[in-house]
C-alpha cells in the first residue's frame, strides 16, 4: 500500500453515531463523491443520519443514497434503506445499502450503485492521487462541531449506465469528502464548498478546496479557508482574513431539479441565492491565488429541518472552476469542471 | 377508474396519521385552513375536509365547501414525483381549483403545512408508495408519466 493509500485508510474510516450505544443522537455522516466523465457529471453520496423526529427511537437512523447525474439535464434519485439492508461498521471503510456499496479496498474506492426507480447505474473505481486533509472540531454556531476529510484529487475508471446507454469512464477527474458530527438541519449555518482540479491534464500538479462556513444570512463567517495541493501533498493553506470571497450576480435557473422529488411540492420555485460566479482570492506572505467558479446549472437536495417546519436546501451547482496564482515563487494555473455546494434556507 | 386504494380512505388515513405522528403539523394545518370546508374530487371519488382552526377531519359529504379541487389519481402521483409543479398542473387544466382568492390562499397554506408534515412522517412513505403502486398498476402505460 502506498503512502497515499495508507493515509486514506488511516483517516477515512466511518465514525458512526454513538446513539446506538446510548450516546447523543443527532449524528450525521456521509461519504460524498463527484466524478467528471466525458459530458457527464456524477455525484454519489452515501449518508447515515440519526432519526431525530419526536417519538422516534433515537438509535434509529436513515441510510440514504443520493445520486445526481448531469448530462444536458439532471437526473437522479434519493433512496432510503431499512436497517436490515445496511452494513456500515464504525472504524470500517465500507458501506452497503441494499445492493449498493462503496468501499475503500486495495487502495481504491469502489462504488457500485444501481438506482431502483431511475435508469442509472454507477460502477467505478477511484484511485486517490493526493493525501487527504482532515479537519476536526470545526465550530459552526454554539452547537457541537463538525468534522471533515477532503480528498480533492482522484482518477476514476469504470462505467456509467444512463437510460440504457453504457458510458465508459477512463481516467476521469474525481473528488471525495467525508463529513460527520452532531448538527441539526435548520441551525444558523450555511456553507459554500467547492474544489478545483485540472481536467484532462494529469501533468498539472495542482488541486484545491475552498470552504466557507457562515450564518444563514451570509453576514458572519464562522470560518473560511482555501487549501492547495501540489501533487500528492498539501502545499499551502490560507485562512480567515487571508481569504476574501465575492459573490457575483445570481444564477437564474429556468428549472431546478430537486431531490427527493416530492420535496418540490414543499419547496417549489426556481429562486435560489446561488451566485452566477464565485470568486475567491487568497493572499499572504507573498503568495496569492484567485479561484473563479462560473455556475452553469443547479440541482437541489431539499432536507426537512430537524426542529422546525422549514427546509434546508443543498444546492449542487455544476460549473467550471479556473484557478491562477503564484505560490512560493511558482506560477499555478488549472481549469476543470466542478460541483460547488451552496447550502442555505 | 377507481383503484384498489379508495381515495377518501387514503386522505382519512393521511390526516389521522399526521395527527398521531406529528400533532404539531396537524395543528399548523388546521390553523392555516381556519374554519373552512374543502372538497377534493379525484376521478370519481370525493373527500371533504373540514377544519375549525384547531383540528381537521373528514366529513361524510359536502355541506358548504369554500374551495373545490378536482384532479385525477394519476395527477396526484405526477405531482408527488415532480413531473410538473402544482402551478403547471393548474395552468394545464389537469388540476382545477375553485374558490375565492382568500380561501384558495388559505387552502394553499394548509396544503403546504400538510406536506411539511407528510415528509417528516414515518408512515407517509408507505401510504404514498401504496397509492403510487395502485395508480401505476391501473395505468395502461405502466407508469404515471405526463403526456408530454
Amino acid at each position: 500500500m502506498s503512502a497515499i493509500e495508507r493515509a486514506v485508510a488511516d483517516a477515512d474510516w466511518l465514525r458512526r453515531s454513538p446513539a446506538a450505544r446510548g450516546g447523543d443522537g443527532g449524528h450525521k455522516e456521509w461519504w460524498h463523491f463527484c466524478v467528471y466523465a466525458p459530458g457527464v457529471d456524477v455525484l454519489v453520496n452515501f449518508s447515515l443520519v440519526d432519526d431525530v423526529r419526536p417519538g422516534c427511537d433515537p438509535a434509529r437512523e436513515f441510510a440514504r443514497l443520493v445520486v445526481l447525474v448531469r448530462e444536458r439535464e439532471w437526473d437522479g434519485d434519493v433512496e432510503v434503506f431499512e436497517s436490515a439492508e445496511v452494513e456500515a461498521a464504525g472504524g470500517g471503510l465500507h458501506m452497503r445499502f441494499g445492493d449498493n456499496r462503496v468501499a475503500f479496498e486495495g487502495g481504491r474506492y469502489v462504488i457500485e450503485v444501481r438506482l431502483q426507480r431511475r435508469p442509472i447505474a454507477v460502477s467505478l473505481v477511484l484511485a486517490p492521487r493526493c493525501v487527504p486533509s482532515l479537519a476536526n472540531n470545526i465550530r459552526l454556531d454554539p452547537g457541537p462541531p463538525i468534522n471533515w476529510l477532503v480528498l480533492p484529487r482522484m482518477v476514476a475508471s469504470g462505467t456509467l449506465t444512463l437510460g440504457g446507454r453504457t458510458v465508459a469512464v477512463e481516467r476521469a477527474s474525481a473528488y471525495h469528502d467525508h463529513n460527520w458530527g452532531h448538527f441539526a438541519w435548520g441551525r444558523d449555518f450555511a456553507w459554500e464548498w467547492g474544489y478545483g482540479l485540472p481536467e484532462g491534464d494529469d501533468a498539472n500538479p495542482w488541486s484545491m478546496v475552498f470552504v466557507r462556513l457562515s450564518d444563514r444570512a451570509h453576514t458572519r463567517a464562522y470560518m473560511q479557508a482555501l487549501f492547495l495541493w501540489r501533487g500528492a501533498l498539501q502545499h499551502r493553506v490560507w485562512r480567515a482574513a487571508d481569504v476574501s470571497v465575492e459573490r457575483v450576480g445570481l444564477l437564474r435557473a429556468s428549472r431546478v431539479f430537486k431531490l427527493p422529488r416530492v420535496m418540490s411540492l414543499v419547496a417549489p420555485g426556481t429562486v435560489t441565492d446561488v451566485p452566477r460566479a464565485l470568486v475567491v482570492r487568497a493572499r499572504g506572505d507573498g503568495d496569492e491565488v484567485e479561484c473563479r467558479f462560473d455556475a452553469e446549472d443547479v440541482a437541489a437536495v431539499v432536507i426537512p429541518n430537524d426542529h422546525d417546519p422549514g427546509v434546508t436546501v443543498i444546492h449542487e451547482v455544476s460549473g467550471v472552476v479556473s484557478v491562477t496564482g503564484r505560490v512560493r515563487g511558482e506560477a499555478l494555473a488549472m481549469r476543470g469542471r466542478a460541483i460547488f455546494e451552496f447550502l442555505g434556507a | 377508474m377507481a383503484g384498489r386504494v379508495p381515495f377518501r380512505g387514503w386522505v382519512d388515513r393521511g390526516l389521522r396519521t399526521l395527527a398521531r405522528e406529528l400533532p404539531s403539523a396537524h395543528a399548523r394545518l388546521a390553523a392555516a385552513l381556519g374554519a373552512r370546508e374543502v372538497r377534493i374530487v379525484v376521478d370519481a371519488e370525493e373527500a371533504v375536509v373540514e377544519s375549525d382552526g384547531h383540528r381537521v377531519w373528514l366529513r361524510d359529504e359536502a355541506s358548504a365547501p369554500c374551495v373545490t379541487l378536482a384532479t385525477t389519481r394519476r395527477e396526484v402521483v405526477v405531482l408527488a414525483d415532480a413531473e410538473r409543479s402544482l402551478v403547471e398542473s393548474v395552468l394545464r387544466g389537469d388540476t382545477v381549483l375553485r374558490g375565492r382568492v382568500a380561501d384558495l390562499a388559505a387552502f394553499h397554506d394548509g396544503l403546504v403545512e400538510f406536506l411539511r408534515g407528510a415528509v417528516r412522517s414515518p408512515s407517509f412513505p408507505g401510504l404514498m408508495d401504496a397509492f403510487r403502486a395502485d395508480v401505476v398498476s391501473s395505468d395502461p402505460t405502466g407508469r404515471p408519466r405526463s403526456d408530454e
